[in-house]
């Protein structure tokens, strides 16, 4: 048995359903991310484990134990905030001792644990700072500090980056990362950004609607999608709606052989731009499309394509030598691998 | 050019102003302390017989006791009915907080004397007769603090994001009682305070309903300066002085207090990463 069982959890807001028939199996130290546009319900659920909002359905056992009717403080969990929450009248030290405090720590206890704590998010110097005079990364640290202090069983974090500024929040999530792997706290990481989500997680758990869409690895996921929802919102691809099958071809429109039998149930083609390859030269039979637009994002370049009358995004790694071959107007042959296409319902 | 003389302008208005605010005061204290003051400008022989006087009145001690009493406890009454009733609506009614703020809102649309007219109406006869009585100025005035008193109440709570607050005490480990006490009481005492002071010297100052609704029955300070004012103006200047001395000590406290609560958000204000200032 898994170290957390959520098991048939449902929640209600009056008409509006938040959660239904959410069923997961979490390993102990495993990182577990929710991802899903807001409103998918996410937040709820991390919210109904820690405790603080009630499910109408469900059970969660931690360790075989049905936490289920305890209340929040009873809970053993530490809950990193989006807005951090930090204790405005108390000081760092203070802020994270609060926990320890509340289980009657002894004196000496508290000081040795809130050191080493501090100690390891590097603010250590910072004990007698109030949370104001920091800067967002490091309240998010005391946060996160004060969350790890009482050595709580699950990590629970609610999109704890967002408030952050871009470069902060790159290096603050290697931070948490290491420091979940340094602990090996069993954690659950809410986001609604798909790249901090591919970073940052041993499993992924995609949400929309109230409802589990697919559970995997990043790899599988990026990999596998099993919808065409997850393969959109997880990086960049090409969905292509199916306008005809035949035996082991279909056409989106341009013909596309798959070199597989197809499921009558399949309605789209998702293809990553990355798998793509372009050629300056092709022979008769070959797949050709023009470049129609070329843009730089940086590491990478993506070329809009245009194939009979519909468009693929291709990106090419950006090496000098090799993009400068491709540019606008110009006519290119298309390799699409066929083990790059997604079939998906 | 223009400049400077717009500059003197502004100062002699200003000046203009405060001279205005200031003369009745000053008068008053004037007044207070002349022996003799008929065809002069300013008073030709001075005294302190008045506030002798004054206080060696038992009358003076009897209404400023009663003043106190009842501002006090119809503030302390507030907030004790107030806070909780806020704090409740907030974490689990959070819908009825604009019926609540309408309501509160309420006592400021009817003037004193509606109001004290209306209640004479009905508690002016059977089943319940009150007026006369301490219970009705008790239950006018918790009505009267009621918007000033919700409205500080809910600002400071609204302040401090309180739920988060709440449920972060809660995560690790307190319950609803120790959260309130550790985390949300300090946060929000500077702003209950402002609201303790504010709520009380409205009251303290209060004439209308004391003098509709009980009258010499429970004879409060300002009933006691009304009175006297008839009898000796002398004498009602010293007491217009000793209150207005007293008022403006609680105002000076309520300004220190949000002072420094301001001083508070100001280092609360964001700053960037790593810029450590004190």
């Amino acid at each position: 048995m898994s170290y957390i069982e959520i098991v048939g959890i449902e929640k209600h807001f009056k008409e509006h359903i938040a959660l239904q028939n959410i069923d997961l199996s979490i390993e102990k130290g495993e990182f577990l991310t929710l991802l899903g546009p807001s409103g998918c319900g996410k937040s709820t659920l991390l919210r109904i484990l820690a405790g603080f909002t009630d499910c109408d359905h469900g059970m969660i056992r931690i360790g075989g134990e049905d936490i289920s009717p305890l209340p929040a403080n009873k809970r053993d969990m530490g809950f990193v905030f989006q807005s951090y929450a930090l204790f405005p009248n108390m000081n760092v030290f203070n802020n994270v001792a609060f926990g320890l405090k509340m289980r009657h720590a002894t004196k000496p206890e508290i000081e040795k644990r809130v050191c080493s704590i501090l100690e390891t998010v590097g603010l250590a110097d910072r004990a007698h700072y109030m949370t104001q005079e920091l800067s967002g990364g490091q309240q998010q640290r005391v946060a996160l500090a004060r969350a790890l202090a009482p050595e709580p069983s699950v990590l629970l974090l609610d999109e704890p980056l967002s408030a952050l500024d871009a470069k902060i929040r790159l290096s603050m999530r290697d931070f948490i990362k290491n420091i979940q792997r340094l602990l090996g706290i069993t954690t659950i990481f809410v986001t609604h950004d798909q790249e901090e989500a591919l970073s940052i997680s041993d499993r992924i758990v995609i949400m929309r609607e109230g409802e589990v869409v697919q559970i995997g690895t990043p790899n599988d996921l990026y990999r596998h999608p099993n919808s065409s929802f997850v393969a959109q919102f997880v990086g960049t691809t090409n969905l292509l709606p199916i306008d005809k099958k035949e035996d082991q071809r279909v056409y989106v429109p341009f013909p596309l052989d798959l070199g597989r039998p197809i499921d009558p149930k399949i309605h789209f083609v998702s293809i990553r731009p990355e798998t793509i390859l372009l050629q300056e030269s092709y022979g008769p039979q070959q797949l050709t499309g023009t470049i129609i637009n070329k843009n730089l994002l940086g590491s990478i370049v993506r070329y809009t394509i245009k194939i009979e009358d519909s468009t693929l995004l291709v990106d090419l790694l950006h090496n000098p030598s090799y993009i400068e071959r491709f540019t606008e107007d110009m006519t290119v042959g298309v390799i699409i691998p066929t083990d790059a296409c997604n079939l998906l319902k | 050019m223009i400049f400077t003389n717009k500059f003197s302008w502004s100062r002699i208005i200003l000046g203009a102003i405060l001279f205005y605010l200031f003369v009745p005061l000053a008068a008053t204290f004037l007044f207070s302390i002349a022996q003799e003051w008929q065809t002069t400008i300013l008073p030709s022989s001075y005294t302190l017989s008045w506030y002798e006087r004054l206080l060696q009145d038992p009358t003076f001690f009897k209404s400023l006791g009663r003043s106190l009493t009842i501002s006090l406890t119809a503030t302390v009454l507030g907030m004790v009915i107030i806070i909780p009733a806020v704090l409740v609506t907030l974490f689990h009614y959070p819908k009825m907080e604009n019926i609540l703020r309408f309501f509160s809102n309420l006592p400021f649309a009817f003037p004193p004397v509606i109001l004290a007219v209306g209640l004479i109406e009905l508690y002016g006869h059977k089943p319940l007769v009150l007026t006369g009585t301490i219970w009705i100025l008790l239950g006018s005035y918790f009505v009267v603090l009621l918007p000033y008193m919700y409205q500080a109440t809910s600002n400071s709570f609204r302040s401090i994001d309180a739920i988060s607050l709440v449920a972060a005490a809660e995560n690790l480990g307190a319950n609803r009682l120790q959260a309130f006490i550790y985390v949300i009481l300090p946060n929000i005492l500077p702003g209950l305070l402002v609201a303790f002071l504010l709520s009380f010297s409205v009251l303290f100052g209060e004439f209308v309903l004391a003098n509709l609704l009980v009258g010499s029955g429970y004879q409060t300070l300002q009933l006691y300066l009304y009175k006297v004012s008839w009898e000796n103006g002398h004498l009602a200047s010293a007491i217009v002085v000793v209150y207005y001395v007293f008022i403006l000590l609680i105002t000076m406290a309520i300004l220190v207090l949000q002072q420094s609560e301001m001083k508070r958000k100001a280092r609360a204000l964001p700053q960037d990463e790593g810029g450590i200032s004190t």
